[in-house]
């Protein structure tokens, strides 16, 4: 414990530099503007600007970075209250009972009392990272290649059958990842692979393309082909909470955060499952569930808490092992390697600035955005009335000029164009690009450690099921797999959520 | 062909296809590569199983979506955006180089612009202009990053 808090003071001592004050300030505001506008999602906005942190020393970066995604899960539930739309997917929750309230008048005191749990959240589950982490980073650090491939199947299969009802198909998108993660030179014998003659295949694909493509130019084809209509509910006439709401959000805000706190880490979970995992449980704790989707304020406190709860502690899997929990993850720990610095059990003890520093960021960041969304809230609302059609030709050029930046090379701006084709085909087909992208980016490790673990068993594959700590993790990974694509048993683990959605 | 007696959900069938080509091609350039010993695994060894197991779940996925039942179509496939929005993109790609940042930015405002049926040229041409500025302002001047401007 003492290690700990000294450990964070000097977090403390580089986060509060005046540079990194203003990075951390930058991506708290940037992500409430992302966060705010529907059709911005953070996963865009980081591949945009993940080229242009190269030149970012390493700290600044990530405080950056980090601070663009908490900020816009922060911000995503204004929009839901204000219009109905979240403007985070992530909110969607939100809008069940934030929308209600705003349509009785009372939209001052839903985005009060979600700012407020917000920030309650951040704050006890950046706690959590800084409390967990270091035992988590311990325990992997006795990890071999053959826990570590284990591990990595289980986050894959985590993140593909969590989040989608059809495992088939995001299953074959993690592979698909894993497979377009071969192209390049083999690490162990400097062969190249699938190549196909391009030369600027030979070090892989370049992942800021492929994530740009994917995310950021499908989405733009895709919302440009939708119809939308954007209708604001209300004015934010006064933003404080009566004394009954307070006593109402109050024992939601901390359900919530424990809730979201523990859901956040395992990977595929994420802020979207733990703010429905609330909402479900507020409903069932209430003395009368009929005020639900009425305006009741628990409906609002509680997700809301949980969903930031959750977006903090998905950092651990990667603060601790190196595998991102999704796809925003999967990005920072892009972000990571380009400034040379591997993610893993080792990154507390070699950068222990950076981890520190970062952590530290968060609080501050969470300090931010709470004076960023309460007092300011009405910029954030004004900002709403941007129309889409200004807003994406802006996101087009950063993506272009970003892309362009990795490597300063106009054949990955035109390979970004190509994804982007294939980005907007899978939209069409309700294909998930986050597992491909977890696992274009885990492929590498992946096969190292595939390898490395046979070598050492001289080829006895049997190995990864007579290790315990192995066999434990692919015995998850089966259970996983079962419970999810049973679709009995799947429809009553995701019973909370589909009664979130009624 | 009327709607009852069509079958099949298209979604599943064409994703399906997807990674069963995928898979196919994997496997077969896969082959090509030293596959290595058990103990020694080659460079084509990991690609080659990942490959086969993307062409099975390809094929799982077309099985399922030929005995699943009529589900709709995939849609209107006739926005603009579809072709416009990644020929920005190529514009953009084609001409920083040669001609530098703001023609390049300029072009691709106006590519862009037009994906949108609603844009009137008024707004195409503001937006031109303060895209420009900002790539110029914000990239080149704030972040020192090495494009330059105009034409050499």
């Amino acid at each position: 414990m003492d290690a700990i808090l000294h450990s964070l003071g000097s977090g403390f001592g580089v986060a509060l530099t005046p540079d990194n004050l203003i990075y951390c300030l930058i991506g708290a505001a940037l992500g409430t503007v992302v966060g705010v506008l529907p059709g911005l999602s953070p996963v865009t906005t980081i591949a945009m600007l993940l080229p242009i942190t190269f030149k970012m020393p390493a700290v600044a970066s990530l405080i950056m970075l980090t601070g663009i995604y908490y900020g816009a899960h922060h911000a995503g539930s204004t929009t839901a209250i204000m219009m109905n739309m979240p403007g985070e997917p992530t909110s969607v929750v939100i809008c069940l009972d934030g929308h209600p309230m705003a349509k009785q008048g009372r939209a001052g005191p839903a985005l009060c009392v979600s700012a407020l749990g917000s920030f309650f959240a951040g704050c006890v589950s950046v706690g959590v990272i800084a409390l967990f982490s270091p035992p988590l980073a311990m325990i992997a650090q006795s990890f071999g290649p053959v826990e570590y491939a284990s591990m990595i199947v289980l986050a894959l299969v985590a993140v593909s059958v969590i989040t989608s009802e059809d495992a088939v198909t995001t299953i074959a998108m993690a592979v698909l990842g894993l497979l377009l993660g071969t192209i390049g030179t083999d690490v162990s014998t400097g062969l190249m692979r699938f190549t196909l003659g391009f030369h600027q295949f030979d070090d892989g694909l370049n992942f800021v393309a492929v994530a740009v493509g994917l995310f950021a130019l499908a989405q733009i084809t895709a919302n440009l082909g939708a119809k939308t209509t954007r209708v604001l509910a209300g004015k934010v006439t006064g933003l404080i909470p009566t004394r009954a709401d307070l006593k109402a959000a109050w024992g939601a805000i901390w359900r919530g955060t424990a809730l979201g706190s523990a859901i956040g880490i395992f990977p595929g979970t994420g802020p979207l499952i733990a703010s429905f995992a609330s909402y479900s449980m507020e409903r069932r704790l209430a003395k009368d569930p009929t005020r639900f989707g009425q305006g009741a304020i628990e409906g609002v406190a509680g997700p809301e808490s949980a969903n930031n709860a959750a977006t903090f502690t998905h950092f651990i899997p990667m603060l601790t092992l190196g595998i991102p929990a999704g796809a925003p993850m999967a990005l920072m720990l892009a972000a990571l390697m380009i400034q040379g610095i591997t993610a893993g059990p080792q990154l507390m003890t070699q950068h222990a600035d950076l981890f520190w520093g970062v952590i530290a960021s968060m609080f501050i960041g969470n300090a931010m955005l709470l004076v960023l969304n309460l007092p300011l809230v009405g910029l954030w609302i004004r900002l709403l009335a941007v129309p889409y059609r200004f807003l994406y030709p802006l996101v087009l050029v950063c993506c272009c000029i970003g892309v362009y930046s990795v490597n300063n090379s106009a054949f990955d701006v035109l390979f970004a164009a190509g994804v982007s084709l294939i980005g907007f085909l899978f939209v069409k087909l309700k294909c998930s690009p986050a597992p491909l992208i977890l696992g274009l980016i885990l492929e590498p490790m992946l096969e190292e450690n595939f390898r490395r673990a046979l070598l050492i068993s001289r080829g006895d594959a049997s190995v990864f099921v007579t290790q315990p700590i192995s066999l434990a993790i692919l015995v998850a990974t089966a259970a996983l797999l079962v419970v999810f694509c049973a679709p009995a048993l799947r429809r009553r683990a995701m019973q909370g959520a589909e009664e979130g959605i009624d | 062909m009327s709607v009852a007696t069509r079958r099949g959900e298209v979604r599943k069938i064409a994703s399906g296809s997807i990674f069963l080509a995928f898979g196919v091609a994997g496997i077969v350039m896969a082959l090509g590569y030293n596959l290595g010993t058990p103990t020694h695994v080659g460079p084509g060894g990991f690609p080659l199983i990942l490959s086969i197991i993307l062409a099975g779940l390809g094929l799982a996925s077309l099985v399922q979506g030929w005995l699943a039942p009529y589900a709709g179509g995939l849609g209107s496939w006739r926005a603009r955006a579809i072709y416009l929005i990644p020929l920005s993109v190529v514009f953009f790609g084609v001409t920083v180089e040669r001609f530098g940042l703001i023609p390049a930015i300029v072009g691709t405002t106006i590519i862009a612009g037009l994906a949108n049926p609603t844009i009137r040229l008024i707004e195409i041409a503001i937006m031109c202009v303060a895209l420009a500025a900002f790539g110029a302002g914000v990239f080149v001047y704030g972040l020192d990053l090495p494009f330059s401007l105009w034409p050499d």
